[in-house]
């Protein structure tokens, strides 16, 4: 027994109606195939008369207030792998053990079993009567392949002409034959220019002509106005030589007043040197008469203090003689 | 009677004609389904698998050893497949799709009973395989119908084997979501986890 019959019978066996021998070799059958035990342990499940009400409702209150339906989403993702005997050992038991108190992941289970006997059937299709030797015909033999190549032709042109591009297409091509037929409407376009052109080159020539008779006159304007420009440029000359003169009178005159004051100062700091030397020589003489007079300090010279008690008793000495 | 495939291969690539009207019978079914999985309807499916075989024709001295020559032929078929699509502009759409072309066609059992319910059912898969998104049905059609390895579909796709193993598991449920509504069983999102049944 393979998957698929193993399936048929699987309701049939979990409500006990299977024939004995039908259900002993579907048992077998589970016994050696993982994908299909899960599948019979669900259905065992579920058959089962109740009692697990309580437990399942309270089960589902705790889900619902913590990981929701992720349970679903993490055993449809392993559903592939159970179902081809493929997921390991714990992941068998874990989906096996969601699969029988879920019954739409049972539900997707049970058509993903059915798929994986189903789906290789479809990669035959019977053709129909005839394909081979029409494949034949058209592969084999000069007169075959002309056939062939000219059925082709015949398809090609149907399916170019169910193409949607076609009606740009043949707006081209009927653009293409009228240019061919009347002409390019571009060509007016060219005469147009042609002649603007040609204007153009008349207009030209014809101020070259006239030329000869307007350069006397630029030239004569051009004359006064350089005339002019000269005496503007020996204005212009003759006020730099003044403003230079000016400037040169002015540096001297500065220079010599400064040539006076140095030499006044000169003589002040001259005349300065004569007074100082005077002084000291009057005060030179003055303190040699006083020392012939009167006793030096003990440095031989006298002090400030000295020097006022000196005065004093020199005073005094005047004012008794008087 | 199936002929043993490297017989069959060398054969064809000997020139054998014999040799090659076997080879179209024995791999017909499998390019017309693959074919079938792109085209738009039952008429498509036929020119593009006709298509497909004048390519192998045309290849037949370059073909591979016979031990990696259906994955070979798998890329090849789907390659072109493509080209066909995007040059003939028929690329097919969920609304556009005729399932019932491909009942008629997958109907191949032996009472008309049998073959009324195998194609209803196998119409069915189809219209869900058809809703999947793009790459989701490629890698349903490749690894699971056609049966290409992990390795053979990345190579393919030209993507991580990773990401075909991942795609591919989510393809799978996705594709079981669609069948479950399809078939007025109707999925259902979440039960609000155990305790649901």
């Amino acid at each position: 027994m393979d998957c698929r019959a193993f399936i048929d019978c699987l309701a049939d066996i979990a409500a006990g109606s299977c024939p004995t021998a039908s259900r002993n070799e579907a048992l077998n059958h589970a016994a050696g195939c993982n994908s299909c035990a899960g599948l019979l342990r669900a259905w065992q499940a579920e058959e089962e008369p109740g009692g697990d009400f309580e437990q399942d409702e309270f089960t589902r209150s705790i889900l619902a207030r913590t990981s929701g339906a992720a349970a679903c989403d993490a055993a449809r993702d392993r559903l592939p792998d159970y179902v081809d005997a493929t997921a390991g050992a714990i992941d068998t038991e874990l989906v096996a053990g969601h699969l029988a108190r879920c019954a739409s992941c049972r539900t997707i289970a049970e058509t993903l079993f059915e798929l994986s006997a189903e789906l290789p059937s479809l990669a035959e299709i019977d053709p129909g009567p005839g394909f081979a030797a029409a494949v034949t015909h058209a592969t084999t033999g000069a007169a075959a392949r002309r056939e062939s190549i000219g059925a082709r032709l015949d398809a090609w042109w149907g399916r170019l002409l169910e193409r949607p591009r076609i009606g740009f297409e043949l707006a081209y091509a009927g653009t293409l034959l009228l240019v061919l037929a009347f002409g390019n409407p571009a060509a007016t376009l060219q005469a147009a220019s042609s002649k603007t052109y040609a204007l153009a080159e008349t207009g030209l020539s014809q101020a070259r002509a006239a030329l000869p008779s307007i350069v006397p006159s630029i030239e004569n304007r051009a004359a006064s106005q350089r005339s002019r420009i000269e005496k503007i440029r020996a204005f212009s000359d003759a006020v730099s030589q003044r403003r230079l003169g000016f400037e040169q009178r002015l540096l001297a005159a500065w220079q010599q007043a400064w040539t006076g004051f140095v030499s006044t100062v000169s003589e002040v700091q001259r005349l300065a040197g004569t007074v100082r030397d005077s002084v000291a020589g009057w005060w030179a003489n003055v303190t040699m008469s006083r020392g012939a007079n009167e006793p030096a300090g003990q440095s031989g010279r006298y002090t400030r203090q000295e020097r006022a008690s000196g005065a004093e008793q020199t005073a005094r000495r005047d004012t008794s003689a008087k | 009677m199936a002929v043993d495939l490297p017989i069959l291969i060398a054969r064809c690539k000997a020139g054998d004609e014999l040799a090659w009207e076997a080879f179209v019978r024995q791999f017909q079914g499998r390019v017309y389904s693959l074919a079938g999985s792109y085209a738009r309807s039952s008429d498509d499916a036929r020119d593009m698998a006709q298509e497909i075989f004048v390519r192998l024709y045309e290849k037949r001295r370059a073909w591979p050893e016979a031990d990696t020559f259906v994955p070979w032929m798998i890329r090849t078929a789907r390659n072109l497949c493509i080209d066909l699509i995007r040059k003939a502009q028929v690329r097919p759409s969920a609304a556009e799709s005729s399932e019932d072309d491909l009942a008629r066609l997958t109907a191949t059992a032996a009472s008309p009973e049998d073959a009324f319910h195998l194609g209803t059912r196998k119409a069915l898969l189809w219209r869900a395989v058809r809703r999947l998104s793009a790459l989701n049905r490629e890698i349903v059609v490749l690894k699971e119908i056609q049966g290409l390895s992990l390795e053979e579909v990345a190579s393919l796709l030209k993507v991580p084997v990773g990401t075909v193993k991942s795609r591919s598991n989510r393809a799978r449920l996705e594709l079981a979501e669609k069948v479950l509504e399809l078939s007025g069983r109707g999925a259902q999102p979440h039960a609000g986890g155990p305790g649901g049944a």
